[in-house]
């Protein structure tokens, strides 16, 4: 059984070796990939054009002005007289958020008065908007809080408890959002590449005639179905360690846990992944329909999983269905590795979960194989 | 050594084998003639183990292979219709590979790769990959890989199709030593001057086993009397055989007639139909039938 298993994993690699394009692609997507997530796909938002009116012209409004700047959250990068001119601006695309502070700002501020500064966010891009909104409601609240406190101190009043809620981020205390994407990367490039690997895996014999040559030997499904993985496995292995690596040199992200337990984990996401690639292969009938039924496994799998929106968000039934996307449990583990240090307490349940899930997929694939082996 | 009684194999609707016996004996060559999807296929797909047929019995080396089709799988070497080897392993990988799936030990399979290349000529050829050679080594090739098990029973499926002449003949070669070593051989062919070079011969038309035994037995089996005839005119004599005698009756073979005749006297009337038109015939012999007259013989009613 070994010696069969043995033989079809090398005839796996020296095929996969001798195939130098496919192997060379394999090697350069993870990079490419890593690249533009770690660039491109921020959800910071960072030097955003400002477009000020400032019709108080005093130090109050001027220091005003320098808690959004100051941050290098925005940018000031035109000056308006009133309303009117604010749409020019925004439809040039000079600026995505105005600002008007009022000729009685300081004084306002003086008497204890509501001091109203109109804010205008170009809404084009909804996802900006929120973000930029968010930005300014936190500035201009820690601003307002400030000269509470500052007027409870002048007046020599103690500052009783009051109810604050100050949220300090822990894990990714400066929200880099190239900290979070790297892990996501990763589980992204192990499955797309395992999948496409395996998926063709039984497909390819079917094409090519070879499974009928297969069948007439006394090889068991079991030992097509493990020698066939082996490969893949070692490929997932690799495409994960190439991640870490460029993320932990190029990218300098945060690596809090520990190495061995990543490995040791990644082996049931791989272990899931094999599986559903095995059992496209084993149902199609031709490459191109494995390919296809890959697309529809592997969208939801990146789409729900929490890689790009976080799952809280998504309407209960959407939700329910994240439970089935194995994407999902190792997200959550590679997340909590690589963030907060999490160590095999916090995350064998969805190992287990993984595991389970692999050896459901992959009992059906062989049964499936069986029954068209023979 | 090979026993099959009243096989029956349906795909969906089609009845691709209604009902075939077969007995087959050990150390001979036997040959499935048919045209395609006669059921050739089907049949020695069956008799591998990798159909199961919907009805009816196989025995192989006494063992009943539809109760368990792994039982004498290590006893049988089948070389399917297409190419089917791993066209980026090598020649000597390749058997290899599949000496290890049927567990053939090290050493051992060493020194059959060695022989087998050697007695199939593919020695100089021992590293380039199996998908860069030409159509008849790949046959030889596969040859090699579904010997390296030392089957007691090779089945071919159509090895000989799309394989230049020269290699063709050497492959009859290679199977006539293995017969001298004792190796029972079934090989399909659509090739009636394959066929003649088998021991055994079995006519196989739409599912049905139409006729078999020897060649000398299929001979005796004749009805007609044949005839060759060479004509100036033999497109012309064909028509007006034909509107005589039937439309199975009489066939083009190359720049000559075959006509089958009910009787030897018969063949004054023909000469002198043919002569009667301004046609002239430059011969008319009777000859031994040979197994494509059989087959149109015992295929014609069905059309």
């Amino acid at each position: 059984m070994f010696t069969r298993i043995y033989f079809i994993a090398k005839k796996e690699m020296i095929q996969l070796l001798r195939d130098r394009r496919t192997f060379g692609m394999l090697l350069i997507a993870p990079v490419i990939q890593l690249i533009i997530f770690g660039y491109v796909a921020t959800t910071e938002v960072k030097q955003s054009g400002l477009a000020l009116c400032d019709l108080n012209r005093t130090a109050e409004s001027r220091g005003f002005v320098e808690r959004f700047t100051a941050g290098g959250y925005f940018n000031v990068t035109a000056y308006v007289d009133g309303v009117d001119d604010i749409n020019p601006i925004l439809d040039s695309r000079q600026a995505v958020v105005a600002m008007i502070i009022p000729r009685d700002f300081d004084r306002k501020l003086a008497r204890g008065d509501t001091a109203a500064v109109g804010i205008y966010i170009d809404g084009t891009n909804s996802n900006l908007a929120t973000i930029v909104s968010a930005y300014i409601k936190q500035i201009a609240g820690e601003y307002s809080k400030e000269l509470v406190f500052d007027y409870f101190d002048r007046n020599g009043i103690t500052i009783p408890e009051i109810m604050t809620a100050r949220p300090r981020v822990w894990f990714n205390p400066e929200l880099k959002s190239v900290n979070f994407m790297v892990p996501g990367v990763m589980a992204i490039l192990t499955l797309l590449l395992l999948m496409n690997l395996t998926a063709l895996a039984i497909v390819r014999e079917r094409e090519v005639g070879t499974v009928e040559q297969l069948a007439v030997t006394p090889i068991k499904a079991l030992d097509l179905v493990i020698g066939k993985s082996l490969p893949p496995m070692f490929i997932g292995y690799l495409i994960i360690t190439l991640v870490l690596v460029l993320g932990l040199a190029w990218f300098k992200i945060s690596f809090e846990g520990s190495v061995l337990l990543l490995y040791f984990l990644s082996f049931f996401f791989i272990l899931a992944c094999l599986a559903a690639g095995l059992l496209i292969s084993a149902l199609s009938q031709t490459a191109d329909q494995a390919m296809w039924a890959n697309q529809v496994f592997f969208i939801p799998n990146v789409l729900l999983s929490g890689f790009i929106f976080p799952i809280s968000n998504m309407p209960k039934p959407i939700q329910l269905i994240t439970y089935l996307l194995p994407m999902r449990y190792y997200l959550d583990i590679i997340r909590g590795i690589f963030l907060r240090g999490a160590g095999l307490r916090q995350h064998w349940n969805e190992a287990l979960i993984l595991l389970i899930w692999g050896l459901v997929v992959l009992s059906i694939a062989s049964l499936k194989l069986k029954k068209k082996l023979v | 050594m090979i026993e099959v009684r009243n096989l029956v194999k349906r795909f969906g609707s089609r009845d691709a084998l209604k009902g075939i016996n077969l007995h087959i004996e050990k150390g001979m060559i036997f040959a499935l003639v048919g045209a395609d999807g006669a059921g050739k296929t089907t049949l020695l797909r069956t008799l591998a183990g990798i159909l199961t047929p919907d009805d009816g019995e196989i025995s192989i080396l006494g063992r009943d292979i539809i109760k368990d089709p792994e039982c004498a799988k290590e006893h049988i070497g089948y070389l399917s219709q297409r190419f089917s080897l791993n066209p980026s392993l090598t020649v000597a990988e390749n058997i290899d590979f599949f000496g290890a799936l049927f567990q053939v030990p090290y050493g051992e399979r060493e020194k059959r790769t060695k022989r087998l290349m050697e007695f199939s000529r593919l020695g100089p050829f021992r590293d380039r990959q199996a998908g860069k050679l030409s159509g008849g080594m790949k046959q030889k090739l596969a040859l090699c890989c579904a010997l390296i098990h030392t089957p007691d029973i090779l089945l071919l499926d159509e090895p000989t199709t799309g394989v230049d002449p020269i290699s063709r003949r050497e492959l009859w070669e290679i199977l006539y030593d293995l017969l001298g070593e004792g190796v029972t051989i079934v090989v399909s062919t659509p090739y009636m001057d394959e066929a003649e070079r088998a021991g055994e011969i079995m006519l196989i038309h739409n599912g049905r086993a139409v006729i078999s035994g020897t060649l000398d037995q299929l001979k005796a089996s004749y009805r007609y009397f044949l005839f060759e005839a060479v004509c100036d005119q033999n497109r012309q004599a064909l028509r007006l055989v034909s509107d005589h005698l039937g439309k199975n009756r009489v066939m083009f073979f190359g720049d000559r007639l075959h006509i089958a005749l009910n009787d030897g006297s018969e063949s004054a009337g023909i000469k002198s139909l043919l002569e009667n038109s301004g046609i002239q015939i430059l011969s008319l012999l009777k000859i031994d039938p040979g197994l494509e007259d059989i087959f149109i013989q015992e295929t014609s009613g069905d059309n």
